[in-house]
């Protein structure tokens, strides 16, 4: 490789390939890590305005969101993670598994709308249907970007089979599956948490 | 190059002196100074907290300072010297390091312990929540004070008299007042600054503060939490008058009040305002 | 397949008009306002009729004043180009990294986009943060304006406070970047030896976030303003018209790029050290680094979540914040200052980092207590989770913990006077050259004595009855913010800024910026903590006549704060657009990496990394006959 720099022609030794296979995972942990500040703050504020339910209003009048399709919603982020982390375990499975995680999600999330068109409270009924709203709108929306991010983990997969793609590259790829699918398995387990709380205590 | 000097012995020495010298001067000098003043037994006690707090920070300040300025002097490159001369390639002494933890874990330890026993004693005339720890005085000769804020003024209701409601804030002499401090709209804070009472107002909630009065005086009242755009312009004054002439402004004030006083919410520790909004 | 970040020659350059079609500033600013109606009209769209918004008096509705920021943000990126890497992905092209030949590029063009070189985000994080600074003082000018008067006679309360919520928000939310942005961008990987970030596009991404939310910030004057201060309190922010819209789309945006800039600096520190450079040898300075992004990797993420929560109260409708509704005021404070204690210390690790970077250097010796001083960060950065509370010792939540808050809060004094420990044991026998970024990090040891002693006050409880929401605790901030944090920030641009920018800068005008900003500042701060003592509070636009002289001192003494920077503005044009005198490439013969670089930097950094050796600070004349030392650092002789 060369450059034409301020010097004239150089050569630069190449980058060692762990600088590209190793960030992904790092950061996806990390990430993980603001993640669940993120929502250690809803569940703070569930836990802080039901202990302080000095005036009787947590629950304002009627405010039962459909438990049904909260469990589903969360059955299906749970199958969507599981999955694709065995995606990424099983590389000859990866694409199958990341396209059946996709088609999960997008059920979840279009579940999670469906439960919002059906509720007959509003954020004003009291704490708890704040914090319902508030901890699963972000939640769900939330889920968006990571299902993005398991879709290129696809599509540079199969443009990738048909291409001869080095071993670096190959490690490079394998890298990103991982941190997507750790990504994605953890965002499920912080849905069981947000299920545990919100419709189960 | 070898330097003999005994810079730390030298050092040692101008602190010990400069410490005693100085501390002396704050302790005795400035801190009978010190805010908010001996108005009260809280005040007092925070008058206390202060000068302790400067008397033990003060050595430390010189310490650092005289060592700082020490080296800036005597370790400074002059022009002309070699500039290829480095210091020694000292990278620590764990002795030093050892000790350093142990002084300061001593002084913040003793800090701490002295300031919660100061805080539990008297309540330091913060605001504590509704159940408050250190209850102050024998409750049957207590005072209750109601402060209700809201934008922006305050106003006081005293329970013990048929609960009406003034904007005047008198105190007798000489007793344990418990200030109950709530607001109707956004967050405030009562800081009646010659009490030495500093409490947050704080809509649905009850906030207690004591204070014991001594002598009579005048103290100024202050919103000390931002709550909107004439947080400026709320305060208040308020009066510490001998028994007498509170009870006789009591009697004046509830009978003045009388006819106001019924048409009043009931007295309640919080007056919770209604759902500002829209409901489900 | 490109091995190198850095290889890429460089093409011809396109004329003048094809450029400005490209992904640019122009082209980003166009597509902002086209993205903000676009957002403006679907919420306007959206929007209940029937509900009464929190800036319906205004003639807004709050839904879309949101959408309205997010469209903007969301057009401004894209029309720098964030958006076409994320869309190739989605189509399958495999990761790549982004080639930075423009470095090269003489002039300011490389400036105004996309740039993915760490030395160029570098400059586009200082000059970017420098002007929002400048805007942030000039706002403290005006309110020590208005504070000359015990009355109000320039500005009315609400202007007032509008401006004291700007310059507290801009201050805060600029300068938590403002040593991570524009320095550890620049030196981290060259100190660790590695030629970029871990993530070049999201390091550009986070410069370009918190440029878009000083703007965002900049439109509440449009709007009412804001009456909150920076702290944005619950529920009064409810009263607050469209203008509080923009204080929650800033700390949002500024959060989001806190975060992302901390985990980005993480990762890299984490994975890309050279062979060798193991954690023992890290300089300081990237152990600063290291123990700032824990706490904005950890911390910031809640206030994006309690801004979110906010955002809902005040378009969905939702209660988190409202009393009426089974929401609590209290909740807010809370959750703030869970994410607000931490983030004073993103604001102060990094100085006692640039102070023990830079003082081996200028006493020509090796860092005194190396451990102590990584412990001492980490340190603080580990207990800054645990005394939030301390900010609500009267407010009457938990009353009964505050004995241990009071513990928590006096503990941080420990890892903090390590910093103080290594730094009088670096200046011990050193051979002490008082250059500029010498003075200000000495100037930063005498600010930060009396703001971290001013914390114990507060710290106490009882004495905190008296000084919390006072002048005191204005004038404590200030001491560790302003003459800690932006101390040494000015050390770093003395100290690098010839590095950087290739240029020198006149150490004359920076000695006179250095003693009239010392002096006026001491003068400007020093007396709040009398005001404070002698009851005045914050954010009042009036105050009693007794305390007007000292105001008045403090005012003028403020507009010499303002004549320094004057001063450090015409040392900054005079040397980079007048004199242009090339710099040395060592001046200071210091010996850490990105000094062993030549002047001004290439593209590609380095060929070869410069071997540094096992110690990261190889100063000073050997010592036998002394006792005690510890090993050298990492182990290696
Ligand atoms: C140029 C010198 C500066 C001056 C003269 C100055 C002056 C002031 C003044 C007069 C206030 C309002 C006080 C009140 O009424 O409560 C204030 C508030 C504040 N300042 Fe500064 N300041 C300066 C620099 C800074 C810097 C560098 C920072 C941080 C990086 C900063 C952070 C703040 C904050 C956070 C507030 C609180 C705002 C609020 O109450 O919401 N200031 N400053
Ligand atoms: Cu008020
Ligand atoms: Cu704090």
């Amino acid at each position: 490789m060369s450059v034409e720099g301020a010097i004239g022609e150089v050569r630069l030794p190449p980058e060692p390939v762990t600088h590209r296979t190793r960030p992904p995972g790092v950061a996806t942990r990390l990430w993980c890590g603001s993640v669940t500040f993120f929502f250690a703050s809803f569940l703070f504020a569930y836990v802080f305005l039901r202990s302080l339910d000095v005036h009787k209003d947590w629950v304002i009048g009627h405010v039962e969101p459909s438990g049904g399709l909260g469990v589903t919603v969360m059955a299906l982020m749970v199958l969507s993670g599981i999955i694709w982390r065995i995606g990424h375990f099983r590389p000859v499975d990866t694409i199958a598994t990341g396209v059946v995680a996709i088609v999960l999600g997008i059920v979840a999330v279009a579940l999670q709308i469906l439960q919002y068109t059906t509720i007959d409270f509003g954020g004003a009924s009291g704490a708890y249907a704040s914090v319902f709203i508030g901890w699963t709108s972000t939640y769900i929306l939330g889920a968006i970007p990571g299902l993005y991010w398991i879709e290129t983990q696809l599509a540079t997969l199969v443009r990738a089979r048909k291409r001869e793609v080095s071993e670096a590259d190959q490690a490079v790829l394998r890298a990103g599956v991982e941190a997507s699918s750790f990504f994605w398995a953890y965002y499920a387990a912080i849905g069981v948490v947000t299920f545990i709380f919100l419709y189960v205590i | 190059m070898q330097d003999n000097t005994p810079h730390f012995r030298r050092l040692a020495l101008l602190w010990v002196v400069s410490s005693i010298v100085l501390t002396a001067i704050v302790v005795f000098v400035l801190a009978p100074g010190m805010p908010p003043g001996n108005g009260t037994v809280q005040a007092s006690g925070q008058v206390v907290d202060n000068t302790v707090l400067l008397g033990l920070s003060t050595p430390v300040a010189l310490g650092v300072l005289l060592c700082l300025g020490y080296c800036l002097i005597v370790f400074r490159e002059r022009p002309g010297d070699d500039p290829h001369l480095e210091g020694p390639a000292i990278r620590g002494n764990s002795s030093i390091q050892m000790w350093w933890l142990v002084v300061t874990t001593t002084l913040v330890l003793f800090l701490a312990a002295f300031g919660s026993i100061e805080l539990l004693k008297d309540g330091a005339g913060g605001g504590q929540g509704p159940n408050p720890l250190s209850v102050v005085g024998n409750p049957k000769s207590t005072l209750q004070v109601q402060v209700i804020a809201q934008q922006w003024q305050f106003t006081y209701r005293y329970p013990q008299y048929g609960g009406f409601e003034t904007n005047k804030l008198e105190i007798p002499a000489n007793t344990t007042v418990e200030f109950h401090v709530t607001s109707l709209d956004v967050i405030h804070s009562f800081w009646a600054y010659q009490l030495g009472v500093k409490a947050d107002a704080n809509p649905g909630q009850d906030n207690i503060a004591y204070v014991q009065t001594k002598a009579p005086m005048n103290f100024a009242v202050h919103c000390a939490e931002l709550c909107g755009v004439w947080h400026g312009y709320m305060f208040d004054s308020g009066k510490v008058v001998p028994k007498t002439e509170f009870a006789s402004w009591v009697t004046q004030q509830r009978k003045y009040f009388s006819p106001e006083t019924h048409l009043l919410t009931p007295y309640r520790h919080t007056y919770f305002p209604a759902p500002q909004r829209r409901g489900g | 397949m490109m091995t190198t970040a850095t290889a890429m020659p460089l093409p011809a350059r396109k004329p003048l008009g094809q450029r400005l079609l490209g992904f640019n500033l122009l082209t980003a600013l166009i597509l902002a306002v086209v993205g903000y109606w676009i957002g403006h009209l679907i919420g306007g769209a959206v929007h209940a009729p029937s509900i009464k918004y929190y800036s319906t008096e205004a003639g807004y509705n709050d839904i879309s004043v949101f959408l309205g920021y997010l469209g903007g943000v969301i057009g401004f990126l894209t029309g720098l180009g964030f958006a076409n890497y994320p869309v190739r992905r989605m189509l399958g092209h495999p990761p790549d990294l982004p080639g930075h030949a423009e470095v090269n590029e003489p002039g300011l063009w490389k400036y105004l986009r996309l740039s993915t070189d760490h030395k160029v985000v570098s400059l586009q994080y200082l000059a970017g943060i420098g002007i929002f600074f400048f805007v942030g003082g000039l706002n403290a000018m005006l309110i020590r304006t208005e504070l000359l008067s015990p009355t109000t006679h320039v500005f009315g309360p609400n202007q007032y406070l509008t401006l004291v919520g700007l310059h507290g928000s801009m201050m805060m939310g600029m300068m938590t970047s403002g040593i991570l942005g524009p320095f550890a961008n620049w030196v981290v990987p060259t100190m660790i030896g590695t030629r970029r970030m871990a993530f070049p596009r999201l390091e550009a991404l986070t410069f370009w976030l918190l440029m878009s939310a000083g703007v965002v910030l900049i439109t509440t004057i449009f709007f009412g303003g804001f009456q909150t201060g920076w702290t944005g309190y619950e529920p009064l922010s409810d009263q607050g018209t469209a203008g509080f819209d923009a204080y929650v789309g800033f700390f949002a945006l500024v959060g989001m790029s806190m975060t992302l800039l901390g985990l980005n600096l993480m990762v890299t520190i984490i994975t890309m050290r050279a062979p060798g450079m193991t954690w023992s040898r890290l300089p300081i300075f990237v152990w600063a680094v290291f123990a700032t992004c824990v706490l904005m990797v950890i911390a910031t993420p809640m206030l994006i979540a309690v801004l979110l929560m906010g955002a809902m109260d005040r378009t969905v409708q939702t209660a988190f914040f409202e009393p009426g509704n089974g929401g609590s005021a209290q909740l807010y404070q809370n959750l703030f200052w869970f994410f607000g204690h931490p983030e004073v210390y993103i604001l102060a690790i990094p100085g006692f980092g640039i102070v023990l970077e830079l003082l081996p250097v200028f006493t020509r010796k090796p860092l005194w207590g190396y451990r102590t001083g990584i412990a001492g960060m980490l340190g603080v950065a580990l207990l800054s989770f645990f005394v939030w509370q301390h900010h609500l010792f009267v407010s009457g939540i938990n009353a009964d913990l505050r004995p241990f808050y009071m513990l928590s809060t006096e503990m941080i004094s420990l890892p903090t006077g390590f910093t103080f420990l290594c730094v009088m044991g670096t200046l011990w026998r050193g051979r002490i050259r008082l250059t500029v970024p010498m003075l200000f990090c000495m100037g930063w040891a005498f600010n930060f004595l009396f703001g971290g002693i001013s914390g114990v006050f507060l710290s106490d409880v009882p004495s905190d009855v008296t000084t919390h929401g006072s002048f005191f605790s204005m004038a404590h901030f200030h001491y560790t913010i302003m003459g800690g944090l932006v101390f040494t920030f000015f050390a770093a641009i003395y100290y690098w800024g010839p590095k950087m920018t290739g240029l020198k800068f006149s150490e004359r005008l920076g000695k006179w910026h250095f003693w009239l900003l010392f002096i006026a500042f001491n003068s400007t701060f020093g007396p709040l903590f009398a005001l404070g003592f002698m009851g005045m509070p914050r954010r009042v636009v009036t105050y009693p006549l007794n305390l007007q002289g000292l105001n008045v001192w403090v005012s003028i003494s403020a507009y010499f704060i303002a004549i320094s920077m004057l001063i450090f503005l015409w040392n900054v044009v005079q040397s980079l657009v007048f004199k242009r005198e090339p710099a040395e490439a060592n001046p200071w013969q210091s010996k850490s990496a990105e000094w062993q670089l030549p002047t001004p930097v290439p593209a590609y950094d380095f060929i070869e990394w410069p071997d540094i050796g096992p110690d990261p600070y190889p100063y000073g004349e050997p010592v036998e006959d002394y006792s005690g030392a510890p090993a050298p650092v990492g182990g290696a002789a």
